[in-house]
């Protein structure tokens, strides 16, 4: 695999471990680098990575050597640059650390890496990675590192013991010889292939909305000389068109970086001057056209094949050739030596270029500040999941028309929109909260929140049945949030007691209040006439008749009135106090039903 | 007392047309016989802004999409037939929108429309890719931006793109200006600025000043016509900017005739006309000799026959006054 550059890199190896070595003049650099980084991670897993890395690190004699660590996709990578003794030194100790790893630390490191995560924030680079490959892969980095919270010292020991093994690292030393005294002692372990990056299936090219000030656009492409050199005409051509001869974009540039063995990944970038958005959208898309047409400037293509070229002429080409040659050798690529890149480079041609120009439109994913993408032959990425899961609905108070669905198979959250839909086979982040709340990330990168305190019905039971449902590999315990994030109903809505026994009765409608009020005045009526009739019965007349009670008396009209006559009227009396209270009450309940229902409580069937 | 002498105007009133103007003789000819190799080398002999405003007018003929398909297809390579095809495209895409209100085009209509447009995007901008300095695509393109609703920066971008190529261009000016006034997405001072602009940078006999015709025209339309309208176009200040373009513009020593000419031509005397001036109208009528373009008259009149009492009108007004 190296013997064709063995003119500029040579091939070693320490302690069994491949080791590249090519002279260069100054101090001596080197670099570990493991076949490993962020898209190897899931989204309850994300940071272990780095986790490891800082770790790893931490026991450093930091002496007057320059070192660091970095994660990456791909790659984990730890360099020092220094004396012979402090690059031993550093190496040695690196592999100390990951043969044993300081996990009493990892708390400390977690909290750093916390730190350092809430600093970053979620820019577009990271919405195009969700878009394009979901929460999975080459998207776990955009997750913000969420796995942390979850993240115990069994599972750091375990990514270290799979990971950060002999047999899945490449050392490279740019210098004169291997350092004396140099040890690499790491456990045996397995060669891990770069995780093949998969997308989302969708039609392409799309796009989608993004943050305002600036255009993205991104494609994954065969890697090829003919691709390098296009992503440096790109940015040379954008950098004219939008910002030299438009004056719409202050940056304009284009990035090529491999992503697997096979294939790399161009990101087009521009930020657009106030006002000037929709005229840096079109400029983008005029630019793309124009390659894909071989369309292209003399100058742009000279300067970059010159730029490109240069690249390649530096005095110790060897050593600057170290990083990429480790990583092409762990990944499986071809390692081409430089007088064939050369080569390739002199003889691409327009045409070469508009062909890549074409592939890259074919897999184009453009996220817009503004309008849409359709005019210019982009479909838009789909904003909502294809459907809504069916199940136990919980509208939210004070807006009925959202409601979290929550069923056998995952959640929902449906709005009149849409919905976005995380089914339990395919979510791969269920993050906690101590108040009860619970997110869950899908694989597609959809996410469902579900906060109990805005949802009607929604009760400690129905959390406690939705972790049981949840998938245990997923669970993130997060920290308790503090009482002014929990999130509350809409002040303005006054949130109605639901009833403890279903209440299976509508009452009656507005005609029962106009009946009920006729029966308590006919009821009003008929009591003062009892009243009246019982004080009549037993009492001495002025004539000095009595009469008693058991037959009856006489009354002023000089009727008879029995005890029948009064036992009757209180009957009456009675008789329409209980309509009254039944129209009055079923009127009463059928606005109580009605505001419940307006609350979004579902009647009982 | 004499009578009043009567005008001969050997054809009837009608617009021009790709079928009728003279200059397209040869032009016609070759599409008639299929010969689109000789229909670009003869657009490619006009000037710029002619060759636009003759492929404008070739896109409105009805149909005409049918053979621009078959040649599309077999000829992806030529700039000048996907450019016909999508101003086509675009056409057709008006006709189904109908020319109301936005509030009043049903949602299907409107669905057809943003299609036909897109279609039409999709093939200018393939064109602008393999032909960046191919004018007529980009004219097309500023047009396509008003009923994309893209942004202003967008629009002026692409405008700007076919000045560096055909400044001074009338066709591309006034899809400019469409998309600056009130109606569209821009403002009076936007659209004021821009057709004063305009005029000022032409040169001498150059048929683009009368972009200020066309302002106050828009102008007119938005009071509604009628009296307020008249109001509005006869205000000195309005008379004297029209006099002073049409001077620097088809009334210049400099300007020769030309089938863009009949646009310009059209647009002052029908601002002359309504604003009630007649002496000034009837110097147009009188150049015009019958001729006359759909736009802007088919803002005052339903049918180009009326054409013929409105030229009789003007000039009997104009002989009137003159004793």
């Amino acid at each position: 695999m190296l013997e064709g550059i063995r003119d500029l890199i040579q091939a070693t190896d320490v302690d069994g471990i491949p080791t590249l070595l090519a002279p260069q003049d100054g101090p001596m650099t080197a670099g570990l680098v493991f076949r490993v980084g962020t898209a190897d991670e899931t989204v309850a897993t994300g940071g272990i990575t780095h986790l490891v890395e800082h770790l790893a690190l931490f026991t450093q004699n930091l002496s007057a050597g320059h070192q660091n660590g970095e994660t990456h996709d791909n790659f984990t990578h730890f360099f020092v640059r220094g004396t012979e003794s402090q690059v031993v030194a550093f190496l040695d100790s690196v592999c100390a650390s990951l043969r044993d790893l300081p996990v009493h630390r990892a708390a400390v490191e977690k909290d750093i890496l916390r730190t350092e995560a809430n600093g970053r924030g979620f820019g577009s680079a990271y919405a195009q990675r969700i878009e394009r490959h979901g929460a999975v892969g080459p998207g776990v980095v955009a997750t913000g590192e969420l796995g942390l919270a979850a993240i115990d010292t069994e599972q750091i020991l375990e990514w270290a013991r799979t990971y950060f093994t002999r047999d899945n690292v490449v050392l490279w030393i740019a210098g004169d010889r291997i350092p004396p005294g140099l040890r690499l002692d790491l456990p045996s372990g397995a060669r891990h292939a770069v995780p093949r990056a998969a997308a989302i299936p969708q039609a392409m090219p799309a796009y989608f909305p993004g943050s305002q000030g600036s255009v993205l656009l991104d494609a994954i492409v065969r890697r090829s000389a003919a691709a390098a050199l296009y992503s440096r005409v790109l940015a040379k051509s954008l950098f004219r068109a939008l910002r030299q001869e438009g004056g719409y974009s202050y940056t304009a540039d284009c990035r090529y970086e491999p992503v697997d063995a096979e294939r790399a990944r161009i990101t087009v970038y521009a930020d657009a001057l106030p006002e000037q958005q929709a005229a840096v959208i079109g400029g983008l898309v005029d630019v793309l056209a124009a390659l894909e047409a071989g369309t292209i400037h003399a100058e742009d293509l000279s300067t970059a094949r010159t730029a490109s070229l240069d690249v390649l002429d530096v005095p110790h080409l060897g050593a600057a050739m170290l990083p990429s040659t480790a990583m092409d050798l762990l990944m499986g690529a071809r390692v081409v030596h430089p007088a064939e890149v050369r080569r390739e480079y002199e003889h691409i041609t327009p045409a070469d270029l508009a062909a890549i120009g074409r592939e890259m439109k074919a897999d184009a994913l453009a996220q817009i500040p503004e309008g849409d993408l359709e005019w210019a032959g982009f479909s838009p990425s789909p904003r909502w999941s294809r459907g809504a899961v069916q199940g136990a609905r919980y509208p939210r108070i004070g807006d009925p028309t959202t409601v979290v669905v929550i069923g056998n198979d995952g959640v929902s959250q449906t709005t009149p929109h849409g919905a976005a839909t995380v089914l339990f086979d395919s979510c791969v982040g269920y993050l906690t909260w101590p108040d009860g709340a619970r997110t869950l990330l899908g694989a597609d990168g959809f996410r469902v929140s579900v906060e109990p305190s805005l949802h009607l019905g929604m009760t400690a039971e129905t959390i406690a049945a939705l972790d049981a449902a949840a998938p245990q590999g997923a669970v993130i315990p997060l920290p308790p949030r503090a009482p002014d994030e929990i999130p509350q109903p809409p002040s303005a809505v006054s949130i109605p007691k639901l009833p403890t026994r279903p209440l299976r009765w509508r009452g009656y409608g507005a005609w029962a209040v106009v009946v009920g009020v006729i029966t308590a005045l006919l009821g009003l009526v008929f009591f003062a006439t009892a009243i009246d009739l019982t004080a009549s019965v037993g009492t001495i007349d002025e004539d000095g008749d009595h009469l008693t009670a058991s037959v009856g008396t006489i009354d002023e009209d000089g009727d008879l009135v029995t005890p029948g006559d009064v036992v009757a009227r209180w009957t009456i009396v009675l008789i329409m106090a209980g309509a009254t209270i039944q129209f009055l009450g079923g009127a009463h309940r059928r606005r109580r039903w009605k505001r419940l229902v307006a609350a979004g409580w579902q009647p009982p069937l | 007392m004499s009578r009043v002498p009567e005008i001969e105007h050997p054809r009837e009133p009608s617009y021009d047309t790709f079928a009728d103007i003279p200059d397209y003789a040869s032009l016609r000819a070759a599409v008639d016989a299929g010969d689109w190799r000789g229909l670009e080398v003869g657009l490619d002999s006009l000037p710029a802004d002619e060759a636009t405003y003759a492929m404008t007018l070739l896109a409105e003929v009805a149909g005409i999409e049918a053979v621009l398909e078959i040649e599309h297809a077999a000829h992806a390579e030529s700039a000048h037939i996907a450019t016909l095809l999508a101003m086509r495209r675009t056409v057709q895409a008006w006709e189904a929108r109908t020319r109301r209100q936005s509030a009043d085009v049903e949602p299907e209509r409107f669905a057809a429309f943003l299609s036909l447009l897109r279609e039409s995007e999709i093939m200018l901008i393939a064109v602008c890719g393999a032909h960046p300095n191919f004018a007529p695509a980009w004219a097309a393109r500023i047009t396509n931006a008003r009923g994309l609703q893209l942004g202003a920066s967008e629009m002026r971008r692409r405008a700007r793109r076919h000045a560096d190529l055909s400044p001074h261009d009338l066709t591309a000016q006034g899809a400019q200006l469409q998309y600056l006034l009130p109606k569209w997405f821009g403002t009076d001072d936007d659209a004021a600025a821009f057709a004063r602009g305009c005029a000022a940078a032409a040169p001498e006999g150059s048929t683009a000043p009368a972009i200020v015709a066309v302002y106050h025209l828009e102008r007119w339309l938005e009071t509604g016509g009628r009296a307020a309208g008249t109001a509005y176009l006869s205000r000195p200040e309005v008379l004297a900017e029209l006099r002073a373009s049409a001077a620097r513009s088809v009334l210049h020593v400099a300007y020769r005739p030309t089938p863009l000419g009949v646009v310009a031509h059209s647009a002052f005397l029908m601002a002359f006309w309504l604003a009630g001036a007649h002496a000034d109208a009837a110097v147009h009528v009188r150049a015009l000799d019958g001729r006359a373009s759909e736009f802007p008259w088919r803002y005052a009149i339903d049918e180009p026959s009326e054409l013929g009492r409105i030229r009789a009108e003007i000039l009997s007004q104009e002989t009137a006054a003159r004793r």
